[in-house]
C-alpha cells in the first residue's frame, strides 16, 4: 500500500516537472520506458547500470546493519576498479582475472580500514572520515591514471585496455542481449548476505551492534571488533564492485570511471532497509532510472531531472519509514 | 471539597485486549490519590487517557467539574494536567534551565535572568534551593532523583495543577523518596492534586488520602487510606490471599565461589565510581546490595561483567583470576546479568522476543552450532522464557519494544534465571513488576541458589532485599560495606547514607 503511494507520488512529481519544462509527459514516459525496458538492448543496458549499484549497495547495506554509514563506498569502488585494472594488465589470462578480483577486494577493504579503525578505536565518526577518504580516492586515482599508470600510447588519462581473456565473461551474449556474469555474482552475494544475517551468529552480533551497541556490549559482543570488521567487509564489497566494473564492463580504468555509482548506492541501501534481498529491486529501480534518464537526454530532459526523481524516491520512502517508527514509539 | 478529576465509564480496547473496561476514577482537589494494581491492570492506560495520550473508546472525563475531551498532551497541559512517566523526557545535552522551559518557553527572545528567577521561585515552593549554579549545570550530570525532581519542576513551570506520577520512587532512595513526598504534600496544600501510580503499598499507606484499585482492566475498589491496610490492599490487587515468603536464613559459610578483592573501576575526573570493593559470594547464596541510586552499583556490575575495565584489584572465580577475561568468556562460565537500563542495555527494541531471548547467550553451544544459529532451540527458549513469569505478548515474532515495561522485565528476568546461571547479577530486578511477579522472580532466583548458583541483587528498596536475600551488603559512595551479621533495618539504612553501623 505504502509502496503504491510512493510510486504514484514520484510519477506525479516527475510529470509535474516535465510539464514545467515544456515537455510532453506522455512522450517522456514513452522514451523513459523504451529507453530502459523497451527492447532487449535497453534491458541489457539497464542491467549493466544495475550491477555496480547492486554491489556497492550491498557494501553500504552491510555497514548500515552494523550501524555504520559508509559514505566512502565511492572511494572504495574507485580503488577497487583501479587496483583490478593494474593486476589484470600485469597478469594475463584467467589467473590474472582471479587475482584482479582479489586485488579489487583488498584495495576496497584497505581504503575502508582507516575509517573503520578510527570509528572502532578512536570514536571518530565514519561519515566524516569516509567523505574525506572519498576526496583522496578521487584525487589519488586521477593522479595515478594520468601519470604512472597511464597507457603509453594514450593521450587521455586512462590505463591500457585489458585483453578479452582477462575479462569477466558474459553470462549471456547473443546480441541484442548482453548480460554480464558480474550481475550473477552480485545476486549470489546478496543471497549469501541475507542468509548470513539471519542464520549466522556473527550476523546476529553484527546487527546487535547496529541496533543497540550498549546492549551488545552487555551481551559479551566485542563491539569494536565488529565495527572494524563491518567496515572492512563493506569496503571489500565496494572494491569488488569496482573490480567487476573494470573486468566486466569498462575493460580499463580512466578518469571519471564512476559517474557516482557509490553515491547512488547509498540510496539503494537506505531504501532496502533491514532486508538484504530488497537491495536487488532497489538497485534495479535506480538502474532503470539511470538508463532511461540517458534516453531522455535526447528529448532535452537534463540528467539532473532523473536524479531528482531518485532523490524524491529516497525522501518519500524515508518519510514513510520514520513516520511509522514514530507511530510505533 | 470539589473534584479535580472525574472519570466515568472509561473503556479502551487495544486490538483484542480490553485494557480498560468501564473504569471510574474520582479525585478530590488537593489530595494525593493512589492508583494501584498489577502489571496490565490498566493503571497506565487510564492515566494516559487522562493525559490525552490515548483516546478512550467510551466514557466521560470531567476536570474541575467541566466535561472535557482531551485529545493530546498539549490539551491536557492547557487544562492543567501534567504527567511524569517512568522514562524521563530530559535532554542530557541541555542545561537544567533549558530542560525546564523546553517546549514551554515564555517568549521568543529568552530573558534568562527573569526565567531563572521564576524557576528558582518554583523550586523554592517544593523546598529546593536552586541558584544559578544549579540551573546552568548540564542535565547529563543529574542523578536519578534530581531528574525526577526536574520533571516535577517542569510540570510546575507549565502551571500544572493536576500531576500524574508513574512510579516516581522506583529509582529513589528511601530518603529521596521521603523528600519527594514532602514536596508533593507542600504542593497539595497550595491546591495541587496528585495522582500517584505505584507498586509500593507503604507509599500509599503513608502519603495518600484515597486509593483506587484496578485489576485486569476493571475497577475493583476505591477506599480512603484511613480505612485500608496493606494486607487488604494486596488482596484487592491480586484477587487472592498472598502468603508472604519467609526470609531465608544466612547459609553456613562455605569456600567462596566469587572473591572480589579491593576492586576499583570506572574512574571519572579523578574518582573511582567503585572504590576498593571487597566481598565474597558463596555458592547457594543470594546477596543483596542496598544503597542509594548512584552509589556505584551500576559501575560495580559493569566491572564484574567486564564491560568496564577495572583499574585496580582483582576478581577470582573458583579461585582463578578472571579480571582479564572478556565478557564473552564470563558468560560462557555461566555468568548472567540483568542490567540496570532495560532499554539501553538489556534488549534490542526493534527485535522480536525470539531474537532477544538469546541476546548474550547467543554464543553458548545450546544456541550456536559452530557459528550457525540454532533456530529451533532459540524459539523453544524464547517460549520458555515468556512462560516463566507470564510475559504477555502478541506473539514471539513481534518486536519486544511493543511490550509494556513490566512485560519486558518479566522476559529479560527469565532470560537470566532460566539459562542455567552459575552467577547472576540482577540490577533492580523488580523494577516495573507488581507484587506477585516480584515474588515469583525472587522465588526463581532463590531456586537457582538452592541449585548451587550465587546471586547478587542490587535494589534501592531495602525492604525488598531484607525480605528475600541471605545477606545484605551496602554500597555508599563507591564503597562496599559489609555490615555486621545482626544488622537490622535501621543500621542498614544508616549505612546507606554514609553513617556508622
Amino acid at each position: 500500500m505504502k509502496q503504491v503511494v510512493l510510486i504514484i507520488a514520484c510519477v506525479v512529481a516527475f510529470i509535474g516537472m516535465l510539464v514545467l519544462g515544456g515537455i510532453s509527459p506522455v512522450e517522456a514516459a514513452q522514451t523513459l520506458f523504451t529507453g530502459s525496458l523497451g527492447s532487449p538492448r535497453a534491458i541489457s543496458g539497464s542491467l549493466k547500470e544495475t550491477t555496480p549499484l547492486l554491489l556497492a549497495g550491498l557494501g553500504v547495506f552491510f555497514a548500515l546493519r552494523a550501524g555504520l554509514f559508509n559514505i566512502g563506498i565511492e572511494g572504495q569502488f574507485l580503488l577497487g576498479g583501479f587496483a583490478s585494472a593494474l593486476v589484470a594488465l600485469a597478469v594475463p589470462g584467467p589467473a590474472g582475472l582471479l587475482l584482479a578480483m582479489v586485488a579489487g577486494i583488498a584495495a576496497g577493504a584497505l581504503w575502508a580500514l582507516p575509517a573503520g579503525w578510527i570509528r572502532a578505536y578512536r570514536n571518530g565518526h565514519e561519515v566524516i572520515t569516509t567523505i574525506m577518504l572519498n576526496s583522496v580516492a578521487v584525487a589519488l586515482t586521477d593522479f595515478l591514471v594520468a601519470g604512472p599508470a597511464r597507457a603509453a600510447n594514450q593521450t587521455g588519462a586512462t590505463t591500457a585496455t585489458i585483453p578479452t581473456s582477462g575479462r569477466l565473461p558474459a553470462l549471456l551474449n547473443s546480441p541484442p542481449w548482453n548480460v554480464s556474469s558480474g550481475l550473477l555474482l552480485g545476486l549470489i552475494l546478496c543471497g549469501v548476505m541475507a542468509w548470513w544475517m539471519k542464520r549466522r551468529v556473527a550476523g546476529y552480533e553484527l546487527q546487535a551492534v547496529g541496533a543497540n551497541p550498549s546492549a551488545a556490549e552487555f551481551a559479551g559482543i566485542n563491539v569494536r571488533k565488529v565495527r572494524l570488521n563491518a567496515m572492512l567487509i563493506s569496503g571489500a564489497i565496494g572494491g569488488l564492485g569496482g573490480a567487476i566494473q573494470t573486468l566486466a564492463f569498462e575493460g580499463r580504468f580512466y578518469q571519471g570511471f564512476s559517474p557516482g555509482y557509490g553515491f547512488d548506492s547509498l540510496g539503494v541501501a537506505l531504501l532496502a532497509g533491514s532486508n538484504a534481498l530488497l537491495v536487488v529491486p532497489m538497485s534495479l529501480l535506480f538502474g532503470v532510472l539511470s538508463k532511461g534518464g540517458t534516453s531522455l537526454l535526447i528529448l532535452g530532459v537534463p540528467k539532473g531531472l532523473t536524479n531528482l526523481v531518485a532523490g524524491l524516491v529516497i525522501l518519500i520512502s524515508a518519510t514513510i519509514r520514520y513516520r511509522r517508527q514514530a507511530q510505533d514509539a | 471539597m470539589s473534584q479535580a478529576v472525574e472519570m466515568r465509564g472509561i473503556s479502551k480496547q487495544f486490538g483484542r485486549v480490553q485494557a480498560l473496561d468501564n473504569v471510574g476514577l474520582t479525585v478530590e482537589s488537593g489530595s494525593i490519590h493512589g492508583v494501584v494494581g498489577e502489571n496490565g491492570a490498566g493503571k497506565s492506560t487510564l492515566m494516559k487517557v487522562l493525559y490525552g495520550a490515548y483516546q478512550a473508546d467510551s466514557g466521560e472525563v470531567r476536570v474541575n467539574g467541566k466535561a472535557v475531551n482531551i485529545r493530546s498532551s498539549k490539551e491536557a497541559i492547557a487544562l492543567g494536567i501534567g504527567m511524569v512517566s517512568q522514562h524521563y523526557g530530559i535532554v542530557p545535552e541541555l542545561t537544567l534551565l533549558d530542560n525546564l522551559i523546553l517546549g514551554a518557553e515564555p517568549s521568543v527572545v529568552l530573558d534568562k535572568g527573569k526565567i531563572r528567577e521564576r524557576a528558582s521561585k518554583i523550586a523554592a515552593s517544593i523546598g529546593l534551593d536552586y541558584g544559578p549554579e544549579i540551573w546552568d549545570r548540564d542535565a547529563s550530570a543529574m542523578s536519578a532523583s534530581e531528574a525526577q525532581r526536574l520533571e516535577i519542576l517542569k510540570l510546575l513551570w507549565r502551571e500544572a495543577k493536576i500531576m500524574i506520577l508513574d512510579e516516581p520512587t522506583a529509582m529513589l532512595s528511601p530518603k529521596d523518596g521521603e523528600a519527594l513526598f514532602g514536596s508533593l504534600r507542600a504542593l497539595t496544600k497550595e491546591g495541587a492534586t496528585v495522582l500517584l501510580v505505584t507498586h509500593r503499598l507503604p507509599e500509599i499507606m503513608e502519603y495518600c488520602d484515597r486509593v483506587t484499585v484496578l485489576r485486569g482492566g476493571k475497577w475493583i475498589a476505591d477506599v480512603p487510606v484511613s480505612e485500608a491496610n496493606p494486607e487488604m490492599l494486596s488482596e484487592l490487587i491480586v484477587g487472592r490471599t498472598l502468603t508472604a515468603s519467609e526470609r531465608p536464613k544466612p547459609i553456613a559459610p562455605t569456600p567462596p565461589v566469587l572473591e572480589v578483592k579491593s576492586l576499583s573501576a570506572a574512574r571519572d575526573r579523578g574518582t573511582d565510581a567503585v572504590q576498593k570493593a571487597s566481598f565474597e559470594l558463596s555458592p547457594g547464596e543470594l546477596v543483596g546490595i542496598a544503597g542509594v541510586d548512584g552509589s556505584g552499583q551500576a559501575e560495580l556490575f559493569r566491572a564484574l561483567l567486564g564491560v568496564t575495565p577495572i583499574r585496580e584489584g582483582e576478581m577470582l572465580w573458583h579461585g582463578k583470576a578472571i579480571s582479564n577475561e572478556p565478557t564473552e568468556k564470563r558468560i560462557e562460565l555461566g555468568w548472567r546479568i540483568l542490567p540496570e537500563d532495560r532499554l539501553q542495555e538489556a534488549i534490542i527494541s526493534d527485535w522480536s522476543l525470539i531474537e532477544n531471548s538469546t541476546l548474550g547467550l547467543h554464543r553458548l553451544p545450546e544456541f550456536s552450532d559452530g557459528g550457525k544459529v540454532r533456530v529451533p532451540e532459540r524459539a523453544a527458549f524464547a517460549h520458555k522464557a515468556a512462560e516463566k513469569f507470564g510475559t504477555k505478548h502478541g506473539g514471539l515474532e513481534t518486536s519486544i519494544g511493543g511490550l509494556s515495561g513490566g512485560n519486558q522485565q518479566r522476559f529479560v528476568a527469565a532470560r537470566m534465571t532460566e539459562s542455567g546461571p552459575k552467577l547472576f547479577l540482577a540490577f533492580q530486578p523488580s523494577r516495573g513488576l507488581d507484587i506477585a511477579a516480584t515474588e515469583d522472580l525472587y522465588a526463581a532466583m532463590q531456586e537457582r541458589c538452592r541449585e548451587g548458583a550465587a546471586g547478587l541483587v542490587v535494589s534501592f528498596d531495602l525492604d525488598e532485599l531484607m525480605a528475600h536475600c541471605h545477606r545484605v551488603l551496602v554500597m555508599f559512595s563507591g564503597r562496599v560495606v559489609v555490615p555486621p551479621a545482626d544488622a537490622n533495618r535501621d543500621t542498614l539504612g544508616r549505612l546507606m547514607v554514609g553513617g556508622e553501623a
